[in-house]
């Protein structure tokens, strides 16, 4: 406040300086005053001598005399107060006598006032705490609450603001103010603020006194209205990026903190209005809280914004802010300490802010354009002013006015609202610039796809269109494929029958070569046996004397004819087999004799084998039933199936015999001697044809028995084997109605079990 | 001469015992017939040293008459071993070759020449 008033005072003084209208005279006048101010204020006088009253009135606050006792007498003119004590009134309770308890006292003061002041209206404008009476030359000028020692009925009043009470001086000379003062204990006052002073009183001009104090006021109620205004702007602006943008979270902080500083700008200068000394009080104390708390939200708001982590220095700063307000609220330390809580928090500030710009974070960026923004703020202001006061030095009367009115109010808003707005203008500059590019971007990439959907959708045309075409094609070729398919497959089928032909071919040779040889032999011999039969007779066929026919040549020779007819029809029977088996299946069934069957193409395969391999020996063994019936069966395909069978039987045991002689014993029961063998036996089950084919060959695993029936699996090497011959087996038996099944033991032996219906 | 025949053809028996009925008769052969390998082998072990001669068909089932032929002129104890000789409708040379390495004394052919039979048999 003292800095204030000199301010004041030095620019009021230099703009009196600066009027070239007045008269010299005036000049000179000003000017004596001037010295007289700065005497006074230098407290070089008791008695003030007034010659005009300045525009901004004359306080006098120095040189009174006080006397802490109530006498009726002590308000006249005359009373001698040169024993009592001198003081300023306007010194803080706390430097005056320290009051114990509630009591009256008074103050007196002489002031010299010139003729030209008499009989003109001016004003004391009064600050007071407390009660008082004002006397003027012993008469009671204004009573200003109501003093009373009992406090039921005192009223003590409260101004920070000064109050104006109308005084009129009749007589020029000297005036002697009288001011009757209840003075309370300062514990009552003093626990909230230190520079309650009891009073002080300002004689100013009656003209444009009330201006004045609309125009000062006004001023306060618009900027601390245009504070709120822009905080709760601001409050909304970042409610409304928090509801947009979810994700930066620092805007609901802000939000808040904008919110309660808003409320902090309301109350502006309230507290000054009102004369309820409980309510000032009241409102002081929500004003502190909202303050302190809304700097600590704005605090956590720039961390958050700034992604800077709470570290312990945080909370910290947190917490000596908040307890250096706590103790300056209750008195416990002096009020500056306000500015070090602020000051911690200020630099912190300044910290973080350095701190994200050297590291180009995007917040950084963002308050570097915060920093930039406000700094230019204040530097358009200064230019500004420095503008306005070079155009209009000394043409205006209205400076400080001006100055009071305009330029101080937007300093406070700018330096109170100033830091918050550049940096919610700048947060809101980046947002949105963010959302600008985020549009723009989307745009260009919906066009994009347009774009690319629309030469998505022709592509997918033709390529349909072409994919047609391909899969009628390939449908054709593979028709094909499946025609040459067929003709392929039967053209194995034949080859196979062809091949087990040719196996056959060679065990027939064989199998017709020794009834031949037979033929042959028997004919020689019953040639030889009919020529010893004629060698006795005589050339006619007479029997000579003592001669006999030998009855047992003739015996011989039946008996060779007989066997010559046998082995021929056995020829003949094999031939007729073989020349069936080359034909073509007819398909149709004919009674057959399964056992007979059987023997013949267990012969037939037999003597087929050894002829192909030399080393090839193999026991075998017909087990039939005897007086099997006889059954319905494609003779050819059926032969083929044992054929086919018993074929794999030999080839197994043949194997095994291999493996033994190799020296792969596979079965320590090869070690002695293993005797190939392969059974063939019929068997009437339940009215079943149960026909087994069992060797003890080297059997089949788990994984070849699974598939030993699909077409084209063969165990053989290259070349050996079609692959075909249980296949088409399976086939065949299934045409018949019956089921074929193997079991069979790795390195023990396989036995293939036909069952055929015999109904 | 005791000559021991041996052939899966039961007959084969009729045919020998025809063509040979004149040396039969006259007591010059004695003929003896085995229808597997393992029959003749038998008769040979009960038998030990009447069998001069062996005549053996090399295709049967069971034992073949080439192991049977190396039964004999391995496992005969009493040297000499008998004469072997094969007849075979396969007349081709890995036969008469595995039948000269096993020790064979002759090799024949069915159908056989009772002829050459008889002058390889007079021979001996």
């Amino acid at each position: 406040m003292r800095i204030f008033t000199i301010i004041y005072l030095c620019l009021l003084s230099n703009f009196a300086f600066t009027q070239a209208k007045l008269s010299p005279e005036a000049k000179k006048r000003l000017k004596a005053q001037r010295i007289y101010v700065a005497k006074y204020n230098k407290g070089e006088f008791n008695v003030y001598k007034i010659d005009s009253i300045p525009k901004d009135g004359i306080l006098i606050s120095r040189g009174w005399k006080v006397k802490h006792e109530d006498k009726l007498d002590f308000s006249n003119s005359n009373f001698d107060d040169s024993k009592w004590d001198t003081t300023d009134i306007d010194k803080p309770f706390s430097e005056l006598l320290p009051i114990e308890k509630v009591h009256i006292g008074w103050f007196r003061k002489k002031i010299f006032i010139d003729s030209s002041l008499v009989d003109k209206s001016y004003i004391f404008n009064i600050m007071i705490t407390g009660a008082a009476e004002i006397y003027l030359n012993g008469k009671l000028l204004h009573e200003i609450g109501k003093i009373s020692l009992d406090p039921q009925k005192a009223e003590t009043k409260y101004f920070k603001i000064r109050l104006p009470y109308s005084v009129v001086f009749d007589t020029f000379g000297e005036q002697t103010i009288a001011i009757k003062f209840l003075f309370t204990p300062q514990r009552k006052i003093d626990k909230y603020q230190e520079d309650f002073y009891p009073i002080s009183i300002r004689i100013v001009k009656l003209e444009g006194f009330i201006e004045k104090i609309l125009t000062k006021e006004t001023t306060n109620a618009l900027s601390s209205g245009i504070c709120a205004g822009l905080f709760f702007m601001m409050a909304f602006i970042h409610f409304f990026f928090h509801q947009y943008f979810r994700s930066k979270k620092y805007n609901r902080s802000l939000s808040i903190a904008m919110v309660l500083f808003g409320i902090y700008s309301c109350f502006g200068r309230t507290s000054y209005v009102s004369d309820d000394f409980q309510m000032i009080i009241n409102i002081k104390i929500i004003k502190s809280i909202i303050v302190v708390i809304a700097n600590i939200v704005l605090f956590n708001s720039i961390y958050e914004f700034l992604q800077y982590p709470k570290k312990i220095l945080f909370w910290i700063i947190v917490a000596s802010f908040t307890l250096l307000n706590i103790l300056v609220f209750f008195q416990k330390i002096p009020s500056y300490y306000i500015a070090v809580a602020y000051s911690l928090l200020i630099l912190n500030y300044i910290f973080l802010i350095w701190k994200s710009i050297k590291n180009k974070t995007p917040s950084g960026i963002v308050m570097r354009n915060a920093v930039i923004i406000f700094i230019s703020i204040l530097v358009s202001f200064f230019i500004f002013l420095v503008i306005y006061f070079a155009i209009n030095n000394g043409s205006s009367a209205n400076d400080n006015d001006m100055l009071n009115s305009i330029v101080f109010p937007i300093f406070l808003i700018l330096f109170f609202v100033g830091p918050q707005l550049s940096v919610s203008g700048a947060i809101s500059f980046s947002l949105a610039k963010e959302f600008v590019k985020t549009n723009l971007s989307l745009s260009q990439k919906l066009e994009e796809i347009e774009k690319l959907s629309e030469e998505k959708q022709q592509i997918l045309s033709t390529q349909n269109v072409y994919l047609e075409k391909q899969v009628t094609q390939r449908t054709a070729e593979l028709n094909q494929s499946l025609e040459n398919l067929k003709i392929t497959q039967n053209q194995l089928i034949q080859s196979e029958k062809l091949a087990s032909l040719g196996e056959l071919t060679a065990g027939i040779a064989h199998e017709i070569q020794n009834p031949l040889n037979f033929v042959n032999n028997f004919s020689e011999m019953s040639v030889e046996l009919i020529e010893e039969l004629k060698s006795p007779l005589t050339p006619d066929g007479g029997i000579p004397d003592g001669e006999k026919i030998d009855m047992e040549l003739l015996d011989d020779i039946i008996q060779n004819l007989e066997k010559i007819s046998h082995h021929g029809k056995r020829a003949s029977s094999i031939v007729k087999g073989m020349l069936e088996h080359s034909r073509t299946s007819t398909g149709k069934k004919e009674l057959t004799d399964i056992n007979a069957l059987a023997d013949e193409y267990l012969r037939l395969s037999y003597h087929g084998l050894r002829a192909k391999d030399k080393t090839f020996n193999s026991d075998f063994k017909t087990e039939f039933e005897e007086n099997l019936p006889k059954i319905e069966v494609v003779t050819q395909d059926f032969g083929r199936v044992l054929l086919n069978l018993i074929n794999n039987a030999f080839y197994a045991v043949g194997k095994r015999q291999m493996n033994v002689n190799v020296g792969e014993v596979q079965n320590l029961a090869d070690v002695k001697i293993f005797k190939p063998t392969v059974i063939v036996s019929t068997q009437n089950i339940n009215n079943q044809l149960v026909i087994k084919i069992k060797d003890n060959g080297t059997g089949m695993p788990e994984a070849v028995k699974a598939k030993i029936f699909q077409p084209f699996f063969t165990t053989k090497p290259t070349g050996q084997g079609t692959g075909l011959g249980l296949s088409l087996s399976y086939d065949i038996i299934k045409a018949h109605g019956g089921t074929i099944e193997v079991e069979s033991v790795e390195n023990e032996g396989t036995t293939f079990v036909i069952k055929l219906p015999l109904t | 001469m005791k000559i021991l025949v041996v052939d899966d053809e039961k007959d084969i028996q009729t045919l020998f015992e025809q063509r040979f009925r004149k040396e039969i008769r006259e007591k010059l052969v004695e003929l003896v017939f085995a229808f597997s390998g393992e029959e003749a082998l038998e008769y040979l072990q009960k038998n030990v040293q009447e069998a001069v001669l062996i005549l053996s068909d090399i295709n049967m089932p069971g034992m073949s008459g080439l192991e049977l032929l190396r039964h004999i002129k391995e496992d005969y104890l009493k040297p000499p071993p008998p004469i072997v000789m094969m007849i075979t409708a396969y007349a081709d040379d890995e036969n008469f070759a595995r039948a000269k390495e096993l020790g064979a004394d002759d090799f024949l052919t069915k159908p056989v020449d009772f002829k050459i039979l008889k002058e390889k048999l007079k021979l001996n």
